[in-house]
């Protein structure tokens, strides 16, 4: 009986707009039960506007390890620090080098 | 082990990284925390069952609807802390169902606290601040546990046991502004709970090889004394200051160190109820199991809703 059960992972969004976040995980007979238990168990308090259940085995992760993912960083043009240099080169056009205006 | 991955546990662990459940871990670091883990979850079943007993007879709606949700968070704290102890399981063989069914049978632990009989309102009371104010000491410090998935589970925990906290409160703070027969029925529960409450953090540790490697890997990061002087520190002046006397001739506070001085409190019974000798241990126990057996049948509904017609 309970060897049927699938374990479902628990994601809550607090309020509207915001992204959804782990909030546990339980065990249920189907997507539906879950919901239901979901609800019991993380939901007494008003925590959540929505809630979504996923079985555990639909997640998958990439290898991690120590370091954060992403590429090195001194591959700077895919974050802002790359374009420090903007600021300077406003300047050559009276620009009042407020980087985040260029 | 000379495959090195011991040791690069170890250095991850020294330096402040957490454990997830798909990780590898030494089994021995699973084994003790699946222990810490299992009894913990033990102890918010059965510690539902005191407060349980005083659902028709609290006084009043108000309370009633408190005692109420109380004891229905606190299944729902057993319910969320079995499924972490269950993932850290699978590796032994040991499904949630044989975890339930070493309690019934006696085979498995839970906090002393709950082998105590709770015979009037006052220990309800008592119950709920200072019980959970001491389970919220442990609680408190196993936040910084390094096995990620219970520190997660513990922060909703912990929030919850806060609010328990202030209902016990309430329930003592009204008992203590009341009549003679109300504060005489205080100072008796208080009476009854000091010296298992002294108990609830466990005897001090044994520096044993085991202890060493609890901390060191960080599965717990403050010692039973620790807590129990963290709890004295906010409770004992707390208790004193509502006029009420605490059974310990010997407690005294040292103004140097700050920690309190504690008369022995009696290992022996300690270690009587913790192996199954408590008061009420038995009729609690059985009490699980014909809860156990007599809901057997919405289990069964609900692992499989679509035979239930």
């Amino acid at each position: 009986m309970a060897d049927d059960l699938t374990v479902f992972e628990v994601f809550g969004r607090e309020r509207k707009g915001e992204p959804h976040r782990h909030a546990g995980s339980l065990r249920a007979a189907d997507a539906q039960m879950a919901v239901v238990l979901a609800q019991e168990l993380f939901c007494r308090r008003k925590e959540y506007v929505q809630i979504w259940v996923v079985p555990r085995t639909a997640i998958h992760w990439a290898p991690d390890g120590d370091a954060p993912l992403g590429p090195e960083p001194q591959r700077v043009y895919r974050i802002g620090e790359g374009y420090r240099g903007t600021v300077e080169k406003w300047k050559r056009f009276g620009g009042d080098g407020d980087a985040s205006r260029g | 082990m000379s495959d090195g991955r011991l040791e690069a546990f170890e250095a991850r662990i020294a330096r402040g990284d957490l454990v997830e459940a798909d990780d590898w871990m030494p089994e021995e670091y699973r084994r003790q925390c699946f222990r810490l883990i299992v009894t913990h979850a033990n102890s918010e079943l059965m510690g539902a069952l005191p407060e349980r007993e005083w659902i028709p007879r609290a006084p009043g709606l108000k309370r009633k609807l408190s005692v109420l949700s109380k004891v229905q968070d606190e299944i729902g704290h057993a319910q969320m802390i079995y499924r972490v102890a269950e993932d850290l399981a699978r590796p032994f063989g040991i499904s949630r169902e044989q975890m339930l069914d070493d309690l019934i049978e006696g085979k498995a632990k839970f906090h002393n606290v709950f082998s105590y009989p709770a015979p009037t309102w006052a220990d309800v009371g008592v119950i709920a601040w200072l019980v959970d104010g001491a389970a919220l000491e442990t609680q408190g410090a196993l936040l910084r546990t390094s096995y990620a998935p219970y520190a997660r589970i513990l922060r909703r925990i912990c929030a919850e046991e806060a609010i328990h906290l202030k209902h016990g409160e309430d329930i003592v703070l009204t008992l203590a502004s009341g009549t003679r027969a109300q504060r005489a029925m205080l100072q008796d529960a208080i009476q009854r709970w000091w010296q298992p409450l002294l108990h609830f953090f466990g005897p001090p540790d044994e520096l044993s090889p085991n202890s060493e490697r609890t901390f060191r890997w960080r599965i717990r990061t403050r010692t039973n004394e620790q807590l129990r002087q963290s709890f004295l520190r906010k409770y004992a002046p707390k208790v004193l200051s509502l006029g009420m006397e605490i059974p310990d001739p010997e407690l005294r506070l040292d103004p140097e160190t700050g920690d309190w001085h504690y008369g022995d409190p009696d290992w022996n019974e300690f270690w009587r109820v913790v192996k199954g000798g408590g008061a009420r241990t038995e009729a609690r126990l059985e009490l699980r199991r014909m809860t156990r057996e007599q809901q057997g049948w919405v289990l069964a509904a609900m692992a499989d809703p679509t035979s239930a017609a």
